[in-house]
């Protein structure tokens, strides 16, 4: 697939650019976290967040941003820039928080009671690095960016969709075994 | 439709309004489907986590510094100048084509023309190539400031704190209205190139700072390294601040014990600091640091 590169300094039209983004164009997304760079992060250290803690909660912020677009669930009445920033507030006051029930040790009963959910994560992560290249893609642009089999198809230049469909159905299949394997693993050692 | 394909649509968010609640309701009655779904849900949320994990990493290798920006102005420079030679060019080709001599007057008027197109790109620099996170597109009247849309316009999946929390308890968040970044200056059309900085484009900046106090041969020293700016010498952590612009020409200055010190980016041998002399530039700074 061919990407048009981006130009500091030219206007760009929001709308074009929120349509790439909607289309899945990688590049647009870098181009947006370029510009927008300082004025997110100010956010986050101005109240009392370090320059990592600003660019993590910035990153967040157009991860959600992508998924939305690209998902079709999001029609923008705004400027792309007002809607990420939007975002940008929500996740450092939930940050903030966290921090101070933390702080105050009142840890919530939900947190204390979900002690194997980090660990469920690790396993499932490391089970996505043991599937190849293209299983692993295939399963991210089907459940995260929800991409229909045509899309999946041309991004990466599968014969037709249900080539896709199996690719989707056999690399799924892998990962529930492996998961499961190691599910029963880790019960079987506690 | 198979139990896995159900699950399957179900956490895909590709089952329709009904064929959901059917979904729903059967669940209710089926603990063994509660559990697979369980299960894969679990296993989505490891690929969307996955997937979340790939697109920070892409990110955290975009460059965000300021460097296109001299770049552009340089370009554009050259625009100018290509623009002012052909006009030159131009008239002289006009008068001498016409086989007359224009009167004095005349070409002096003619020349100071082709000085103001020369001059005009030069004046308009600021709002055509700055990279304040607003572009001047943005700068119309309809430019509302997230803190009044966020209200109406939060993601609609995005966990509101205000459930969690009592409200009382909610953390202040000072929000920076991002237009601020827009203000212009009265400034921009003087005649010394300092003056083009407008004050917005001042920041503190996010270079990382290490200090070498130890070192015997840099007393009072600066380089940089892997874009981390070193300082040599006994520096006051308190005392000290750097100072980045990002409209117009990028660069990055030293405040240390009311003095200012200019740093050039591509040096990255062991410099001595050498103190800025230019009274205008050290006024556009000082406001800056007064506020």
């Amino acid at each position: 697939m061919a990407f048009r590169v981006f130009k500091s300094g030219l206007q760009v039209d929001e709308k074009e650019l929120f349509d790439r983004i909607c289309k899945g164009d990688e590049k647009a997304l870098e181009f947006i976290y370029k510009k927008y760079y300082r004025m997110m992060t100010k956010l986050v250290i101005t109240n009392s967040g370090t320059e990592d803690e600003a660019r993590d909660v910035y990153q967040d912020a157009l991860v959600v941003f992508w998924q939305k677009a690209r998902s079709g669930n999001l029609v923008l009445t705004s400027k792309i820039s007002t809607y990420v920033y939007s975002i940008c507030q929500n996740l450092w006051r939930k940050e903030l928080d966290r921090k101070k029930r933390l702080s105050n040790e009142e840890k919530d009963s939900a947190e204390s009671l979900d002690l194997d959910g980090p660990e469920r994560e690790k396993i499932i992560a490391k089970c996505m690095e043991q599937l190849g290249e293209t299983c692993r893609k295939v399963l991210m642009y089907y459940y995260f960016d929800e991409m229909s089999m045509q899309e999946i198809a041309d991004k990466l230049g599968f014969a037709n969709t249900d080539t896709a469909k199996t690719k989707k159905y056999k690399c799924k299949q892998k990962l529930d075994e492996l998961v499961k394997a190691q599910y029963t693993e880790q019960d079987f050692l506690d | 439709m198979s139990n896995f394909e159900l699950i399957d649509d179900y956490l895909s968010n590709r089952l329709g309004g009904t064929e959901k609640e059917a979904f729903e309701k059967q669940l209710n009655n089926d603990p063994s489907l509660k559990s697979d779904l369980d299960f894969q849900k679990q296993i989505v949320e490891g690929i969307r986590t996955a997937r979340a994990a790939e697109l920070k990493n892409m990110l955290s290798k975009v460059p965000v510094g300021g460097t296109s920006i001299s770049m552009d102005f340089s370009v554009m420079k050259m625009a100018a100048s290509l623009i002012a030679a052909g006009l030159v060019g131009a008239s002289i080709y006009f008068y001498v084509t016409r086989g007359e001599t224009p009167p004095f007057d005349k070409a002096a008027t003619d020349l100071n023309k082709t000085t103001e197109e020369l001059k005009k790109p030069e004046e308009i620099k600021p709002d055509a190539t700055t990279v304040v996170p607003d572009s001047s597109k943005e700068s119309t009247p309809a430019v509302t400031t997230p803190e009044k849309e966020s209200k109406k316009e939060p993601a609609k999946k995005q966990v509101k704190p205000q459930q969690e929390v009592k409200a009382a308890e909610k953390p202040k968040i000072e929000v920076a209205d991002p237009s601020s970044e827009l203000e212009s200056s009265d400034n921009t059309k003087s005649e010394n190139p300092t003056a083009n900085i407008r004050r917005s484009d001042i920041t503190p900046s996010q270079i990382q700072v290490d200090i070498d106090s130890s070192n015997k041969k840099y007393d009072f020293h600066y380089q940089f390294v892997n874009g981390k700016l070193m300082l040599f010498g006994t520096f006051d952590k308190s005392l000290y601040e750097v100072l980045e612009i990002t409209g117009g020409k990028h660069a990055v200055f030293l405040f240390y014990k009311n003095v200012y010190y200019l740093l050039d980016e591509n040096q990255h041998k062991a410099t001595k600091l050498e103190p800025i002399t230019d009274t205008a530039l050290i006024s556009k700074l000082k406001e800056y640091r007064q506020g």
